[in-house]
């Protein structure tokens, strides 16, 4: 659903203008950087696995149940704090409460560890450039094919 | 014995009831057991189903995840339960997680559900599985059974006990009462049965009712029976009074002439006192009498004349002795229809005595025991008319001279051996016969020729010739003219004219010269024979 669609649908609505729509298109407008934005798999670019990844294998990695890429490498999947819930909504199509709620269950058992999250998209880039089995997400704008390489893109 | 029927009808009744009772409650457990454990498996099932719903997030987690450590958490969890036998989690190209209790009953289904990945919730990434605790149904089961028959227990056994106090004061007792009561009632008694105070109203007071009716209505056709019987009694005891007591002799015959009863007095007549057992003889009663069938004829008008026939018989016993009776037959049919013949018998011979004393007085001279003129005419007159009969007419020669000479006495001393004299030459069959004084008649019977009559008469003439002795110093001789007449059956001839003809013979005799004989043939010619001639007859 486009941002401008969903702006005409909140105007041009039965009722006409009130404070209460004027609120509500307020904080759309907020959040609709993080909302809309294209969110990209990136991983080494030494990671010579088969682009694009399914979406499925992108989730088995992130969620824990896989642990190595397809073609045997060991995964090291990292979260971006500020696109984290985003990102897992995107993915799993789930809020993010549940995703933390999920992995302090695996936590509690001891035997998993939820990804690492780092605090900004650079701080991934660079991670990813360092890791060899390192994968993260990134808005699509700010991607760079020449230090990592594009593994997924999500809506 | 009636009152200890009724006393097991009680017991009947309890047992009847008890019985049903228990099999109802062995039957109501047994269907409550077998719907409770179908219950009780169907409980388990959703409770089951409840548990994995419970842990079916984190199973689905761990499965995921491939966490041990989780799905071991969850299968500890589910082993907590009573209910769970066997849990086995498994997830796909993870781990294989298995526990169970040590119990070997487990028949029970296994409760199984996949489960789908955390993402995507069509694929399957493992798999969880309960087997239930069979026990825990059964137990549950057990459990629920047993309160059930405790309370239908309760249920039944009251409503038994109810049903059991109604029947027993309403029916069994009344019942019994009744039974006791009627038993010890005698018929014909005043007593009734007390009235029941429960079922006054109902069919058993109507019954009572009914039964205190009926035993009036007995009691009343008792006590008329009762006078009824005694009056007939009395009766009874008067007839066989008059019966056994009467001076005739009564008796009942069959048909075929067989003495059936009798009184005492028949038998004293017929000298049967000291026979046993005489009515089981069939004893024929003809076969008592010394004329049998002359009996026999009388019984046989009787039944076919319909009407009284009476004869006497002569009886005669072992010891000589002979007695009349007189026989009274009539037929008589009694109410089946059978023809029987009663008769009254006397002791006549008294009467018969005196009776044919009266006609041998009447028939016979006294004198010489001779026949009389007019049952020697009666003889004649009932045997003449089949027979040749000839008569002898005669007269003593000198019997007036001896008499006046010797008097009356050594006269009829004559007359008497003069007869017997006669009596010996003639048979028995033929008549002989004093007609008055010295004059006598014979009249022979059946005589075959002439030359016969003329031995006779000679052996007549003879016989008389012969000297009568009255005393040692006296003996008187006599003679005798006889005058024959004689004629074949034919003729007819009357007694006077017989006599007539042989009186002419005889004065023949007389007046030739007396003691001869003198046949007066067909033709009337006379030729008199005198003794002083010779006769012809040399014995």
């Amino acid at each position: 659903m486009s941002m401008s669609f969903l702006l005409a649908l909140i105007l041009f609505s039965e009722g006409g203008i009130t404070m209460k729509k004027i609120i509500i298109l307020l904080l759309l407008s907020v959040f609709s950087s993080q909302l809309f934005a294209e969110l990209v798999i990136i991983g080494n670019l030494e990671n010579n696995i088969a682009a694009p990844m399914t979406k499925k294998q992108v989730q088995e990695l992130f969620m824990g149940r896989a642990r190595f890429f397809s073609n045997g490498l060991r995964a090291v999947p990292l979260d971006v704090s500020d696109l984290r819930s985003s990102f897992y909504q995107r993915l799993t199509n789930r809020p993010i409460e549940q995703i933390n709620a999920y992995w302090a269950r695996l936590t509690f058992s001891g035997h998993s560890v939820p990804p690492a999250v780092l605090e900004n998209q650079q701080a991934i880039i660079n991670a990813v450039k360092q890791s060899k089995g390192g994968i993260a997400y990134i808005e699509g704008d700010n991607i760079d094919d020449s230090q990592v390489k594009l593994l997924l893109e999500i809506k | 014995m009636q009152s200890k029927q009724f006393r097991s009808l009680n017991h009947k009744l309890l047992n009847y009831v008890s019985w049903s009772a228990l099999t109802l409650l062995f039957v109501a457990a047994l269907l409550s057991f077998f719907i409770q454990y179908e219950r009780s498996k169907v409980n388990t099932l959703a409770m089951l189903n409840q548990l994995l719903d419970t842990v079916e997030d984190t199973a689905t987690v761990a499965a995921y995840s491939k966490n041990l450590q989780i799905a071991e958490d969850v299968v500890k969890g589910l082993m907590k339960n009573d209910i769970v036998h066997r849990v086995t989690i498994s997830s796909t190209d993870g781990f294989n997680l298995e526990q169970s209790k040590n119990n070997k009953l487990n028949t029970e289904n296994i409760v199984s559900r996949p489960i789908y990945s955390l993402f995507d919730t069509e694929e399957i990434i493992g798999q969880i599985q309960i087997q239930p605790n069979a026990l825990y149904s059964l137990t549950e089961a057990k459990y629920d059974t047993i309160t059930n028959i405790i309370s239908s227990f309760i249920l039944i056994g009251v409503t038994a006990l109810v049903i059991l106090w109604v029947m027993q004061k309403y029916i069994s007792r009344p019942l019994t009462l009744v039974s006791d009561t009627l038993n010890k009632i005698r018929l014909g008694e005043r007593q009734r049965i007390s009235p029941l105070t429960n079922n006054a109203n109902d069919e058993l007071g109507q019954l009572r009712t009914d039964i205190n009716t009926l035993l009036g209505v007995l009691e009343d056709e008792f006590k008329k029976e009762h006078e009824l019987r005694e009056s007939i009694e009395a009766m009874e005891k008067k007839l066989r009074h008059i019966y056994n007591s009467s001076s005739a002799g009564l008796f009942l015959l069959d048909r075929k002439g067989r003495l059936l009863t009798s009184n005492s007095t028949l038998l004293t007549i017929l000298n049967l006192s000291s026979v046993k057992n005489l009515t089981e003889q069939q004893l024929v009663f003809a076969s008592l009498f010394k004329e049998q069938d002359k009996v026999e004829t009388l019984l046989n008008k009787a039944i076919e004349s319909e009407q009284l026939e009476a004869e006497d018989f002569l009886l005669e016993y072992n010891g000589g002795v002979s007695v009349w009776v007189h026989c009274l037959m009539s037929k008589i049919t009694d109410s089946s229809g059978r023809t029987n013949l009663e008769g009254v018998l006397f002791d006549v011979t008294n009467r018969v005595k005196a009776e044919r004393a009266i006609q041998h007085e009447a028939e016979h001279d006294p004198l010489t025991g001779l026949l009389r003129r007019q049952a020697a005419q009666a003889i004649f007159e009932n045997a003449c008319a089949t027979n040749n009969c000839a008569f002898l007419m005669m007269d003593l020669d000198g019997f007036k001279q001896a008499n006046d000479t010797y008097g009356h006495i050594a006269g009829d001393k004559v007359l008497q051996i003069s007869a017997e004299r006669l009596s010996q030459c003639v048979r028995t069959s033929d008549v002989v016969c004093r007609l008055g004084g010295d004059e006598f008649l014979i009249v022979l019977f059946a005589f075959q020729e002439q030359g016969q009559l003329s031995k006779i008469a000679e052996k007549i003439v003879l016989a008389i010739e012969e000297p009568v002795i009255i005393d040692d110093n006296t003996t008187i001789k006599v003679g005798i003219s006889v005058g024959i007449f004689a004629y074949s059956a034919n003729d007819k001839n009357t007694f006077e004219s017989m006599i007539q003809g042989a009186d002419e013979a005889m004065y023949e005799v007389k007046r030739q010269g007396k003691n001869g004989y003198c046949i007066k043939d067909e033709n009337n010619e006379m030729i008199p024979r005198l003794a002083k001639n010779g006769f012809q007859i040399k014995d």
